[in-house]
């Protein structure tokens, strides 16, 4: 009788187990991934806040330096702007101490490397729009501006465009030192002297009044012109001698014409700013100015192309307030040398990413009824009414009544604006440039619609001046909003998660 | 006759084994959870701190001149008419969102309990010459409350919120800085604080005790007395 022999079969796993497990399997992988996915989201959020804190540190502890460093001689020119909702503020004055060069050569097409100091300079603060803002039915590497509705330019930068691409529209703050120095180079008259003797390109975006001199940037030719053209001579000014300089002229009026052509397309209401040809050529940033009241563009009133004329009128609007040098002019003082300053434009383009708003409001020292220092700005318990007058709304009444006048306001848009309106609240001696002229682009044609002004929404522009006698204020309170930005992991469409807000407030004394 | 042989269980070794691994890598998986979060608060909290203590330092810039300061000598003291000058709507802070999500500024325009406060200790720069210089010495001690519901901006009639006096906690201690002798120091164990004669910054630790008197901050109300509030001493060289 044979065995049969019998392999014992090894019990295997049935169908339903395998479906149980493979079902718990599932569960558990997704849960693991869930966590992940949160984990690595929280992760890369603590990273954006932690980039933006490091940031905001930056960015108040630069501007809190320069401040520390105004000079009265000069001016402060606080304006505000409002897009949308956020409160976009401006800020310059005139610094003294030592300001280096840390943007390399000055000009592309020079091989200059000299390094470049001054003992004074012209600084602002406030937005670019993202140059490297790429639109999928637009021209590379131009900034759009779109009319969204009658009456209100739509700043893509806040991304109530196109949000698919918010992270390439979001406006950054921005710093601008346009660098003063003493003399033309007697050797070539496209140079100026640094303090230190040496000669380095003359900044190009100031225009001469006598005549525009052409001259070759990467081969095209601009109607550029310096202003130390036709001049030479100083070869080293004291930080003393050059603020003393500054101080003569006394910050009149130049027309700062930066080249950066805005151009407007009637076909679909919008401005492009091309930067290719920008500020000081190889900055990062435009300088626009959005205003958010009697906004309206007509077809007819839109530029059809950029011929190279008047049409800088974005560029004209940001540094037509903020006048730093007066026109050149023919002239010596006593030891012969000419009696002009000349300057070089220098941009440390960007200090923080997706800023939102950006403030900054003024107090004179003294406080209201419960003792708080009272701020006064856009926001603040200060406003204009449409007399131009600031009245209190803070704790109890203003205590001390001082003159409404104060901040001395250049000018202001309250509801809608006009040019004769804006020169008429004009307050400063000595600038009679802020006459209203048809020929000039503030608000006029082409961007215009009969009397109404365009691309212009100011709330005000306060300025202190040498030649205002103004008193001028105790400390600066500058806010700023950072918008922690993060594309979430996998989608290459720009899907956005969690995007807190992040204000950040810091006050800054004026040296006294 | 076919006998089939059931397969064989894990046994509990190998289980406890399975599980040891599994619990390690969740383990490993769960310390990753707190360390951007820490991260990212002591960003939040060395941000704040810095930009409180320069905004202070601004405030009192702005609101005190020299001749306030005459009778302050070279040893440290609090700086004085602190109240009076820098009323504590002025020195309380709300930092990031509110609860509404709206962001909202330091400091504190509204009556919100706020999050954070400061208080200020000066002395005259050692070294200086007399009537010449004028420089100070300021120290800002940055203050923080511990959690949500604690009473970090009592007034007088312990209404929360209301910023109209200076703070006190639950016992009805401003939260002015204090002054803590040598021989004090063992209630202070972590608290950060000044030294008065030096103008040293000390940390209060077991067996390493400041070896001379020092301003701190006492704690808030109902908490454990070595949690003080300091989050970040701002120090900072003023000439008046």
């Amino acid at each position: 009788m044979g065995m049969r022999k019998t392999t014992p079969a090894r019990g295997g796993f049935s169908l339903v187990e395998l479906l149980v497990a493979v079902a718990i399997l599932v569960i558990v992988i997704l849960s693991i991934a869930q966590i992940f996915r949160t984990v690595g989201r929280s992760v890369r959020t603590s990273n954006a806040v932690i980039e933006v804190d490091a940031n905001a540190r930056a960015v108040m502890r630069q501007i809190a330096n320069d401040v520390s460093r105004i000079d009265r001689q000069g001016f402060l020119a606080i304006r505000s702007n409002q897009v949308m909702s956020t409160v976009r503020s401006q800020v310059s004055f005139i610094a003294h101490g030592t300001h280096g060069n840390r943007t390399g050569p000055l000009d592309q097409t020079s091989a200059s490397t000299a390094e470049l100091q001054s003992y004074a300079a012209h600084i602002y603060y406030g937005f670019l729009i993202n140059p490297e803002d790429i639109r999928s039915n637009g021209p590379v590497r131009e900034t759009q501006l779109v009319q969204s509705s009658p009456g209100r330019l739509t700043d893509r930068s806040l991304g109530q465009v196109d949000n698919s691409r918010q992270e390439q529209n979001i406006a950054y703050l921005g710093r601008h030192a346009f660098l003063l120095v003493p003399g033309n180079s007697a050797a070539n008259i496209n140079q100026v002297m640094t303090p230190s003797g040496v000669a380095v390109p003359a900044h190009r975006d100031i225009a001469l009044t006598a005549g525009n001199i052409p001259v070759r940037t990467g081969g095209v030719t601009e109607p550029d012109a310096h202003p130390s053209a036709g001049r030479t001579g100083v070869a080293s000014l004291t930080p003393s001698q050059l603020m003393a300089r500054l101080r003569l002229q006394k910050y009149e009026p130049v027309r700062i014409d930066a080249h950066v052509p805005v151009y407007g397309n009637a076909a679909s209401n919008s401005i492009y700013a091309d930067r290719r040809v920008g500020l000081a050529g190889k900055t990062t940033g435009l300088f626009v100015s959005v205003g958010s009241g009697g906004n309206s563009f007509s077809s007819a009133g839109m530029m059809p192309q950029y011929d190279g004329s008047d049409y800088w009128c974005e560029a004209r609007l940001f540094c037509y307030p903020f006048r730093t040098l007066r026109e050149p002019r023919e002239g010596t003082d006593i030891n012969g040398a000419p009696d002009y300053v000349n300057g070089i434009n220098r941009m440390t383009s960007i200090l923080a990413k997706y800023c939102w708003e950006f403030r900054v409001d003024w107090t004179d020292g003294q406080t209201d009824n419960t003792g708080n220092l009272r701020w006064i700005g856009n926001g603040s318990n200060f406003s204009l009414d449409s007399l131009n007058n600031w009245n209190y709304s803070g704790n109890g009444s203003d205590p001390n009544n001082q003159p409404r006048v104060w901040p001395p306001v250049d000018f202001a848009t309250i509801n809608t604006s006009s040019e004769n309106a804006m020169a008429a609240r004009s307050v400063l001696p000595g600038i009679s440039d802020l006459t209203p002229s048809a020929s000039r682009a503030l608000g006029g044609a082409p961007f215009s619609s009969g009397s109404t002004p365009l691309i212009l929404g100011d709330n005000y522009t306060a300025i202190w001046s040498f030649d205002s006698r103004q008193p001028w204020p105790k400390a600066l309170r500058v806010r700023m909003t950072l918008r922690v930005v993060g594309l979430e992991m996998g989608t290459g469409t720009g899907q956005f998660y969690n995007l807190p807000t992040r204000t950040y407030s810091q006050v800054i004394w004026l040296p006294q | 006759m076919t006998n089939t042989q059931s397969s064989r269980a894990f046994t509990l070794t190998e289980t406890i084994i399975a599980v040891l691994v599994f619990g390690i890598g969740l383990i490993m998986l769960a310390t990753v959870f707190p360390v951007a979060g820490n991260w990212a608060r002591q960003s939040n909290e060395e941000t704040a701190g810095q930009m409180i203590g320069q905004t202070a330092i601004a405030a009192i810039q702005t609101r005190f001149k020299g001749s306030d300061f005459s009778s302050v000598g070279t040893t440290v003291v609090a700086l004085p008419f602190t109240t009076q000058q820098l009323p504590w709507r002025t020195r309380g802070y709300q930092y990031g969102s509110l609860s509404s999500g709206t962001p909202w500024p330091v400091p504190s325009t509204i009556n919100v309990p706020p999050m954070y406060s400061w208080v200020a200790l000066i002395r005259r720069q050692p070294g200086q010459i007399p009537g010449q210089d004028n420089r100070f010495d300021l120290y800002v001690l940055v203050c923080k409350k511990g959690q949500l519901d604690q009473t970090f901006g009592n007034d007088a009639a312990g209404l929360e919120g209301r910023l109209n006096s200076d703070p006190k906690n639950a016992s009805g201690n401003h939260y002015l800085p204090r002054l803590a002798t040598t021989n004090s120091f063992g209630t202070l164990n972590g608290v950060r604080c000044v030294g008065v004669s030096s103008g040293r910054i000390w940390r209060v630790l077991p067996g390493s005790q400041p070896s001379e008197d020092c301003w701190y901050v006492p704690a808030p109300d109902n908490s454990d007395s070595t949690a003080s509030p300091v989050l970040y001493i701002y120090q900072a060289t003023v000439a008046f």
